[in-house]
């Protein structure tokens, strides 16, 4: 409530005015000579949707898996609430409050919707081992409580339905709410989005973008999102940065980013004079 | 008319998450614990039978929650379980300690050396860690058979002793070894659905995305491992103060690819799947003892087959339940359970 409360009287557009929830600087990463990031930065401001767009290989997700601890930049930092995260293993990060989902959904195919989404409380809980063997008493409580958490983003996603499936027989589109659900389930600070409406139909789409939205306006959770959809990339991100060839080429609202000419080179290439 | 309401009604989480959900499980599994706790007025000497079922239920669980839940093969399981036997015979013997002293503690010795052997489990995954835990096998029975100095590592083992109730018939054994069973399957049946369970699951099916859920690969891999070597360490406690008398031979490879055959044929991903198994197991290779000389006398021409005949029968058996029912015997029963509920319609 009081949250809700102090959103009403804060400045969306103002970024600038807020202490950054996750800030990378000067990123570099290459593989064998292959520069995946060439000195970006990036700032996350707690109120808004960063999005970053660029052409395939331009190193978006590369940036992504810097930030949740797949790779580590060989120069720069990343600084995550104040606090230095560059060295930190990705499950450190989680503990954190960083959370994401996954260009090609990687849920666990073999357990089902509500275990899914129960292995993102699983930080949450304290249990011991002792303690869950015995599991009357404590562990059993400390389940139900979790349980009633996991049943209340279910249904936020509307997936009621898919509770007991095993989530390898489950479409495409719902596996893509499941692995949501499963990020949401952390309790996280900060969500990012690998590509979130990849190869969903129209009305999926419009879904997850109401959920998106929703969970801004609602939890107030700072997201970044890749997306290829530009419709939905321009209508839902607050800041968007452009990237290419491992580099950053524009950052700003939608609306500049549009103008940029760089973005429109990088994209549809150059006038040719005939 | 008061009218009841057909099927099964969950009102609370509580009671959607218990084990024994139905009338029909609580009751059945009310009948099979009576049936073992009666069993030794029936069985008379066949007691041994139910008692190695017993025993390897025991170890088989916890490879089960290695291989079934955690997703990392282990070809050494019986070398967990020859660390425990012959720490329980070295501190009841040498030290003296209480049975009921010495078979937690098997279990703790085997769970460390389990922890050690998962730390490869970090950097090595599939068929490559099956050759690292073959080497632990090897390296533990080269090791038990040097430091032993006689033949074969034989050692004899006190009988099991209670405060000043020495356990020497098989009955009373088999008593207390049922209680280590029950609590032994529960407590695994519990980790499973918890917690502990839903992390382990995590690292089987997707070990990446486990990790960004803020599960610690290492941490995760290194209890499995233990949990796995303390079920067998148990195991091997029990199996030594039952022989008395234990040599490497009970505890090699051999044991290790049975502990295996045991998890895949009861259904990997159940907690009933390793009683299931070791039971088929256990019955099985007592039965073909049996049949083997038979075939011997009645069809000399088979005479060459007839003492590889468990090797075939087991391979088949195998070989035929992956291809049309790799759930194994636990899916089996769950699938007849659900024919005769639906008898005689189809669905």
């Amino acid at each position: 409530m009081v949250k809700e409360a102090l959103g009403v009287a804060r400045i969306y557009t103002c970024n600038s005015l807020m202490e950054p929830i996750l800030r990378g600087e000067d990123l570099h990463l290459s593989f064998h000579g292959i520069h995946a990031i060439q000195g970006v930065d990036v700032d996350v401001a707690p109120d808004e949707i960063f999005g970053i767009i660029g052409p395939n290989g331009a190193g978006k997700t590369s940036v992504l898996n810097c930030i949740n601890g797949f790779y580590h930049p060989q120069r720069g930092r990343i600084i995550f609430e104040g606090q230095d995260i560059s060295r930190m293993p990705p499950h450190t990060r989680a503990h954190l409050g960083i959370a994401r989902t996954f260009q090609n959904i990687a849920l666990y195919p073999g357990m089902t919707v509500l275990d899914n989404i129960m292995t993102g409380r699983v930080i949450r809980m304290r249990s011991g081992v002792l303690a869950c063997g015995v599991y009357r008493g404590p562990a059993e409580r400390e389940q139900v409580r979790h349980r009633r958490i996991v049943e209340e983003i279910i249904d936020f996603l509307e997936i009621e339905f898919a509770r007991d499936h095993r989530v390898a027989d489950l479409a495409y589109g719902i596996q893509k709410k499941v692995e949501l659900g499963r990020a949401l389930a952390m309790d996280p600070k900060l969500l990012i989005l690998d590509e979130p409406m990849a190869g969903m139909s129209m009305d999926e789409k419009a879904d997850m973008a109401r959920y998106v939205l929703e969970l801004k306006e609602v939890r107030r959770l700072p997201m970044i999102l890749i997306e290829h959809d530009m419709g939905v990339v321009m209508d839902l991100c607050d800041r968007i940065m452009v990237m290419d060839y491992g580099r950053k080429i524009a950052e700003g609202s939608p609306a500049e980013v549009q103008r940029n000419p760089d973005v429109i080179r990088a994209y549809i290439g150059e006038a040719v004079p005939v | 008319m008061a009218v009841r309401p057909a099927g099964d009604f969950k009102i609370t989480y509580p009671q959607d998450m218990a084990l024994l959900d139905t009338a029909f499980n609580r009751w059945g599994f009310l009948l099979l614990v009576g049936a073992l706790v009666l069993a030794p007025a029936w069985l008379g000497n066949y007691i041994f039978l139910l008692t190695t079922i017993g025993v390897f239920a025991i170890g088989a669980t916890g490879l089960a929650l290695l291989t079934g839940f955690t997703g990392q093969i282990s070809l050494g399981h019986a070398a967990f379980m020859a660390i425990g036997a012959y720490a329980s015979a070295l501190l009841t013997g040498g030290w003296g300690l209480p049975f009921l002293l010495s078979l937690p503690l098997a279990g703790i010795i085997a769970f460390l050396f389990g922890a050690a052997v998962a730390l490869p489990s970090l950097r090595i995954k599939g068929l490559y860690l099956a050759i690292a835990t073959l080497a632990f096998q090897f390296l533990t029975e080269y090791t038990i058979i040097h430091a032993a100095g006689q033949g074969l590592g034989a050692i004899s083992v006190r009988a099991p002793r209670i405060g000043p109730w020495v356990m020497r018939s098989e009955v009373q054994f088999y008593y207390v070894l049922l209680a280590v069973w029950l609590a032994s399957g529960i407590f695994a049946a519990n980790l499973v659905r918890s917690r502990i369970g839903l992390a382990l699951m995590a690292v089987r099916d997707r070990d990446y995305a486990a990790q960004v859920m803020g599960i610690n690969l290492l941490y995760y891999k290194a209890l499995a491992f233990g949990l796995s070597a303390f079920y067998a360490g148990i195991a091997g406690s029990l199996w030594a103060h039952y022989n008395r008398v234990i040599t490497i031979e009970h505890f090699t490879l051999v044991t290790s690819i049975d502990y295996v055959a045991m998890i895949v044929m009861g259904g990997l991903t159940s907690v009933w799947g390793p009683h299931l198994g070791a039971a088929f197991v256990t019955a099985l290779s007592q039965g073909l003892r049996i049949i083997a000389p038979l075939v011997i006398t009645v069809l000399p021409a088979f005479a060459k087959i007839a003492t590889p005949l468990r090797e075939i029968v087991f391979g088949s058996i195998l070989i035929a339940l992956l291809i049309w029912e790799p759930g194994g015997l636990a899916t089996l029963l769950r699938k007849l359970k659900r024919y005769v509920d639906l008898w005689p319609f189809s669905y």
